[in-house]
């Protein structure tokens, strides 16, 4: 211990109205070493600090510096002394640029005060503390109104540090820099005081204080209540004594607490990092995304052109089972029908000349017979291919459907179908009237219907509009034509399929009061 | 390889000359154009409603004029620089001439003593303002406040029943009634070389203080500006000693009065003094951070303040002659105030510049001195330098507005 302390705090107190913010705290401070200051919020630190840099005068006690009682004015008076405080939060000037401003108060001689610094040896001390805190030197040419909390703190360390003081007091002043300036700056710290600067510094950082300080002093409640050496006590001590011995149920949590301050520290730090490599992460992820993009846009392009295509097939192979059905139908009518027929002349006159009763009756039979199988036969060919159709239209075609329909099921039946419905083309027409053909099919099989309204018009927008409306059972709701197909209902799955190779759309209604409702509306039929 | 930045939206300039006028005009070296502006619009328009106004024996009146009120604007362009008010600045200057005037003329003393004793009045008045308002910590509204009713009292106390005291003394005289051509053998020549001088030291100090910053690695001002700015400066000088040679020659009140504002300007923008105050007007707390003296630097502007104004009076006081019970009252505070205001000094703080009392004063006295000319009544006189001070200080808001909204 050398001989004569640097700085004594004799009995110091300050009163803030009747609240003692301090009371009788004494210490001393050697040339070179570096105390540390803790204690809870409002445990009078920061107190203690301005009062040691002038910013008030204690109430009672005594400051010696270098062994003599000082009575400082102001802030000012104190750092000609050789004082300088760093505040938790810093506060600079706009009205001044940043070398001006790191400069500020510390005008190095007259020349200087008069206006005329040393402008290249100001700029060489500022740099000098810039690259010591591990900042971009830009700083120096930017406007301070423009700067982050932690360049303005960098500004205010760097205008204590510039020219070191005997005794550099740090209010908290680690806590608004980044990780690694914090550990830059501990480390400055450890080589200025290896040269004689003395430090005080405040943190709610134990590790920090344990990495640099030598000493601890403990407040509590405004009294000094413990003066430790770092190296003879545990965080877990100084954490005791910072929450005062008579919360030991407190101690805990906030011993980890403050352990993990320091590793939550670490972990921002990390945090930050891995976000800016994800921000380029990101950047190359999106040129991906696009490249992704393009590929699913040519495969869907691919696969619309192969659905098109398919659709072709299938509308292909529709048409071409209408014709086939067509020649059958042909076919049956002119050749098998006429044969049947002109049997049945035959065998009529056969009958004329037949001998016995019995077998007249046995011909009689016969020729029943063969109009029977012609009549079954004709039914098949309207049914291979609607007569009407081909002469007269779809509505008469749609109509005798009906008639025939209702005469068989015995439901009643309204049809509606408009007047302007004129000739469409073939491969429509065909498609709606075997669409007509399922749905009135499907009524029949399942609905249990009393009564069907059927009607076929033509919109506005020049496109095709198809109900037909039932008081049956209805169907599951909702209607899933999977699922209906999965139980070998094929008529609305084959209603639909022709409904989309129109290109238009179909809706099945199932209403609450019984009934379904088949709409379907394909686009723009007119040639 | 398809990025985003083609999604970036399209820049929202629909006039970027007009931003790009107005980011340069937010420029400091500008600060000053509107003013100058207005004075140019000023004398405009009284030449045209009178060709006298803009003739070397007017514009040497006009100059006598101003050189008092401009004194003590320059006082209170410190004192408002600080964020503070002083109130007293047209008492005080009463009173320093009073003072002044009584000891020489009643008690015989020698004039240049009687002058630095009415300085001495002055500096002492605004130190102990400069003490009440910072020991106290009393609103400097207030204690000037005090101060203009008090020192208004002590005047006509100084004066005595008399009420008015001639001035004889040459030396008193001479302070602002000395015209270099008409008073000085060669002072026509001197008053050429005062102001080519003045013009070279302006344009060495702008190319020295570049020279400094470019080597210290610093930005600096362009070369254009501070050629610009020169050739401005010099051809103004040379301009205005033309004019006044024209008549009389230069007046020595004039060459006070910018010789003070050219020390006063250097002071506040270069000496640490000066730039504390600028830091203190701007944020007290910054400055006690920064250690600085920050009680000290109010009292020395309170006193330095009250100085400017007892040499405005003493100024006003030998030009008239006289100094009688209503000196430095009536619009002298107003007008001072009104100059440093419309010079472009901010009244919160932090902002201006001791030139802006120059111009100020040059609008002020201008308007004044044109409706005498126009033969104006006092109203119409009035409601015009109040529209001048509310015009500029509107100007100085709106386009403080437009640097913010431009982002310089």
């Amino acid at each position: 211990m050398s001989a004569e302390p640097l700085l004594t705090a004799v009995n110091v107190s300050k009163r803030f109205g009747r609240l003692w913010a301090l009371e009788n705290v004494t210490f001393s401070l050697q040339p070179g070493e570096v105390l540390g200051l803790v204690g809870r919020r409002a445990a009078g630190k920061s107190t203690l600090l301005q009062i040691l840099a002038g910013y008030y005068p204690p109430q009672t006690g005594q400051l010696l510096w270098r062994g003599r009682p000082v009575k400082f004015t102001g802030p000012a008076e104190a750092q000609r002394r050789g004082l300088q405080l760093v505040h938790q939060r810093p506060l600079l000037s706009d009205q001044l640029d940043v070398v001006q401003n790191i400069f500020l108060g510390r005008e190095a001689d007259w020349r200087a005060r008069l206006g005329f610094p040393n402008l290249s040896e100001r700029m060489r001390q500022a740099r000098a503390v810039l690259a010591e805190l591990d900042t971009p030197e830009d700083l120096l040419n930017e406007r301070v109104d423009g700067l982050t909390d932690e360049q303005r703190q960098i500004v205010a360390l760097a205008r204590v540090l510039c020219r070191p003081a005997p005794l550099i007091l740090l209010d908290d002043a680690l806590a608004g820099l980044s990780f690694q300036r914090q550990e830059r700056l501990l480390a400055l710290i450890r080589r200025l005081a290896a040269q004689g600067t003395a430090f005080i510094l405040t943190s709610d950082n134990l590790q920090h204080l344990s990495a640099v300080t030598g000493r601890i002093l403990v407040l509590y409640e405004g009294r000094l209540t413990a003066d430790r050496l770092t190296r003879e006590s545990t965080p877990r001590e100084i954490v005791e004594l910072i929450v005062g011995s008579a919360q030991n149920e407190q101690v805990t949590p906030i011993i980890w607490a403050l352990e993990s301050y320091h590793q939550a520290q670490q972990q921002a730090e990390e945090l930050r990092r891995s976000q800016t490599t994800l921000q380029e992460n990101l950047q190359a992820r999106d040129s991906l995304n696009q490249q992704l993009l393009h590929r699913l846009r040519d495969q869907v392009t691919a696969l619309d052109q192969l659905n098109l295509a398919l659709q072709a097939a299938q509308r292909r192979l529709m048409t071409e089972r209408e014709a086939e059905r067509k020649a059958l139908a042909r076919e049956l009518h002119d050749s098998v029908i006429q044969d049947l027929l002109s049997f049945n002349y035959r065998l009529e006159e056969l009958e004329g000349h037949a001998a016995g009763d019995a077998q007249r009756a046995e011909l009689a039979d016969l020729r029943v017979g063969i109009r029977a199988i012609v009549g079954d036969l004709r039914q098949l060919c309207s049914d291979l291919r609607p007569p009407t159709i081909d002469s007269h239209g779809l509505p008469s075609a749609i109509r005798s459907h009906a008639q025939d329909w209702a005469d068989k099921t015995g439901i009643q039946l309204a049809l509606e179908v408009d007047a302007r419905l004129g000739r469409l083309p073939e491969a429509v027409e065909l498609s709606v009237f075997r669409i007509v053909q399922e749905a009135l099919n499907n009524v029949r099989k399942h609905a249990a219907a009393r009564r069907v309204r059927l009607s076929l018009q033509r919109t506005d927008g020049a496109s095709l509009r198809l109900r037909l409306e039932d008081d049956g059972q209805g169907l599951p709701q909702p209607v899933d034509l999977a699922s209906l197909s999965a139980r070998n209902h094929y008529g609305l799955l084959g209603i639909s399929e022709r409904v989309a190779l129109l290109g238009g759309s179909m809706r099945v209604e199932s209403r609450r009061q019984g009934g379904v409702v088949l709409n379907v509306e394909i686009p723009s039929p007119s040639p | 390889m398809t990025t985003l930045t083609k999604n970036a939206p399209p820049a929202a300039e629909p006039r970027p000359w007009l931003d790009r006028l107005r980011q340069r005009l937010g420029r400091p070296e500008f600060a000053s154009l509107p003013v100058l502006v207005g004075l140019a619009v000023v004398w405009i328009f009284f030449q045209l409603a009178n060709p006298n106004f803009l003739t070397s024996l007017n514009l040497s009146n006009l100059v006598l004029q101003i050189a008092a009120v401009g004194t003590i604007a320059i006082g209170l362009v410190l004192v408002l620089l600080l964020g503070e008010i002083d109130l007293s600045v047209g008492a005080v200057s009463g009173l320093a001439a009073a003072v002044m005037a009584v000891l020489n003329v009643r008690y015989g003393v020698a004039g240049g003593l009687a002058v630095l004793a009415g300085l001495g009045t002055g500096l002492l008045i605004g130190l102990l303002h400069g003490t009440w308002i910072t020991k106290l910590r009393i609103p400097s509204f207030i204690v000037t406040l005090a101060g203009l009713l008090g020192w208004q009292g002590v005047l006509l106390y100084v004066l005595g029943t008399t009420g008015t005291v001639n001035l004889r003394d040459p030396f008193i005289l001479g302070l602002a009634g000395t015209f270099l051509k008409r008073d000085l053998p060669n002072g026509e020549l001197l008053s050429w070389v005062l102001a080519a001088g003045f013009a070279l030291l302006f344009s060495a100090g702008q190319v020295w203080e570049r020279r400094q910053r470019l080597a210290a690695g610093l930005a600096a001002r362009p070369r254009g500006v501070i050629l610009a700015q020169s050739l401005l400066v010099a051809a103004g000088l040379l301009g205005a000693t033309a004019i006044l040679n024209a008549d009389r020659g230069l007046p020595s009140a004039l060459i006070f009065f910018l010789g003070l504002a050219a020390v006063f300007d250097l002071v506040v923008r270069r000496t640490s003094f000066g730039r504390h105050i600028l830091v203190i007007g701007g944020n007290v707390e910054a400055a006690r951070r920064a250690s600085l003296h920050v009680d000290a630097v109010r009292i020395a502007v309170f006193g330095l303040a009250s100085m400017l104004a007892a040499f405005g009076g003493i100024l006003a006081a030998s030009r008239l002659l006289a100094v009688h019970q209503s000196s430095g009252s009536g619009d002298v505070l107003l007008n001072a105030i009104a100059a440093a205001v419309i010079g472009g000094t901010s009244v919160f703080g932090g902002r201006g510049g001791v030139w802006s009392a120059v111009l100020g004063a040059l609008v002020i006295g201008s308007i004044a001195n044109g409706m005498v000319l126009l033969a104006a009544p006092a109203p119409a006189q009035l409601m015009a330098t109040g529209a001048a001070l509310l015009t500029a200080v509107t100007v100085d808001a709106v386009a403080r507005r437009g640097r913010e909204a431009a982002g310089a």
